[in-house]
């Protein structure tokens, strides 16, 4: 066979394939996403709640350096607090404009599909 | 001459570094200068310096290789230097947002910043008429390859026995990142088929290095489903000729490629190939390849038995495949980029 009469014949012996067959032999063949984070998810993560616990020293006898840096924390906790406070707004806002054009595209998808 | 090469990224075994060590190789060959830097390096990678060693002379011109997105690339196109970009291509996010993030958001920034870098240079390239069409060009280079790494057939036992009609089975190879993009889920698929309608001992090897842990998991989690699948990363070369000594068949369903390196790979290691005529594929592949672009996975199911079983099909398509090996010989490749370069640094240049 030539390799121009290839495809053709290839789609002709395809053509007899039984369907439903072939749909049971592909079953589960699939890939799904494996980054996908959902809007919930999102929406959990958009309000930044650092864990005070979290600030350490990983070194030996670091005790004295967690206290110094649990200080530090205390002190500036003010600023720190309204940096947190305008990140989550903006996250919160981007995600439920999100949201909305979620339901838009799907709203415009459904009346498409008819 | 003095020709410096700019990369975003220097690795041991990514195709855009072999690709400047061997054009590297080619400027020693004709006395030219230069040295070789790159913004990132692994530390297993040879013969690349930190990209604060470019220090080039007025005269000295700079070829950018251009593979990902590079924001320390910027501020070497402030340098009043000449400048080549060649484009080697970079994948569209689309393909890697459900799957990596980061890395989209990357892919999209670096095609984005391609066009940027390409209209600051004075000479935009492309490997393929491909990629350079993305840029607006017409200038193609393509990579310059060494392909006597591979064992022809007949030179292995394997493929003794393969040529003897005494192969149990069929064999099936894709080389390629294990990415999305690749689909190699796609060629699972097919083969799935094939297998079961076909050859129950057939194999399918994918070759690549993954895109991240958790697609390489559930790209193996379907091979296992499939069965018979087996995948495998960092290969070294004589590994990898060994895969394409033994592969009956080289199969591409790649959504998208700049150039596609291993379909010469596949043709000088006389495996008949089948891929999806994608990007750069139909220019690099010629009438060398089975082209298919149905998305029907019993046609392509169909396409493998054919490949895989037509003696006059197979021979056609080695024969066929010589010739690519040819056209694409690294000395015609050599001499394209010679005259860009030459052209670039010419005083009477426009």
């Amino acid at each position: 066979m030539k390799p121009e009469q290839a495809l053709e014949e290839a789609r002709r012996r395809a053509a007899e394939y039984d369907p439903p067959a072939r749909e049971d032999e592909l079953d589960g063949l699939t890939i799904e996403p494996t980054d996908r984070v959902g809007l919930e998810q999102l929406i959990e993560w958009a309000v930044v709640e650092p864990d005070p616990d979290k600030v350490r020293s990983t070194r030996a006898l670091g005790a004295p350096i967690t206290a110094l840096k649990r200080g530090l924390v205390r002190l500036t906790r003010q600023q720190t607090g309204d940096l947190l406070a305008q990140q989550a707004r903006f996250n919160l806002h981007l995600l439920t404009r999100v949201a909305e054009l979620e339901e838009r595209v799907k709203r415009l998808e459904d009346e498409r599909a008819g | 001459m003095n020709v410096w090469q700019v990369l975003s990224g220097a690795g041991p075994v990514d195709a855009v570094s072999r690709q400047a060590l061997a054009v590297r190789e080619r400027f020693e060959a004709w006395g030219w200068g230069g040295r070789d830097v790159a913004a990132l390096i692994d530390p297993r990678a040879k013969g690349f310096e930190p990209l604060k060693g470019l220090r080039p002379a007025p005269a000295d011109v700079l070829l950018i290789h251009y593979s990902a997105y590079a924001p320390r690339l910027r501020a070497v196109l402030d340098l009043p230097n000449r400048k080549l970009l060649l484009s080697h291509n970079v994948t569209p996010a689309r393909w890697l947002w459900d799957h990596d993030p980061p890395i989209a958001l990357q892919c999209e920034l670096g095609r984005r910043q391609l066009s940027e870098y390409a209209a600051r240079c004075d000479l935009a390239a492309g490997v393929s008429a491909y990629n350079a069409a993305e840029l607006g060009s017409d200038v193609v280079l393509p990579p310059l390859l060494n392909l006597s790494w591979l064992r022809m057939r007949g030179q292995t036992p394997e493929s003794q026995v393969r040529m003897r009609g005494q192969t149990p089975h069929s064999h099936l190879l894709f080389v390629g990142r294990l990415a999305p993009h690749k689909r190699q889920d796609e060629a699972i698929r097919a083969f799935a088929l094939y297998r079961r309608r076909h050859a129950p001992e057939a194999r399918l090897t994918l070759v690549g290095e993954p895109l991240n842990e958790g697609y390489l998991r559930a790209l193996r989690e379907l091979g296992d489903r499939a069965g018979g699948v087996e995948i495998e990363s960092s290969l070294s070369q004589e590994q990898l000729a060994g895969r394409y000594a033994r592969a009956s068949v080289f199969l591409c369903l790649s959504e998208h490629e700049g150039f596609c390196v291993p379909l010469l790979e596949a043709f000088a290691a006389e495996v008949p190939v089948i891929a999806r005529p994608s990007g750069g594929v139909p220019e690099t592949a010629g009438d060398a390849a089975l082209l298919v672009d149905d998305r029907d996975p019993a046609v392509i199911a169909e396409l493998i038995a054919l490949a895989a079983g037509d003696s006059e099909l197979r021979a056609e398509l080695i024969r066929r495949g010589h010739e690519r090996v040819a056209r694409y010989a690294p000395e015609r490749a050599a001499v394209k980029l010679r005259e860009a370069l030459e052209r670039l640094s010419s005083p009477a240049r426009s």
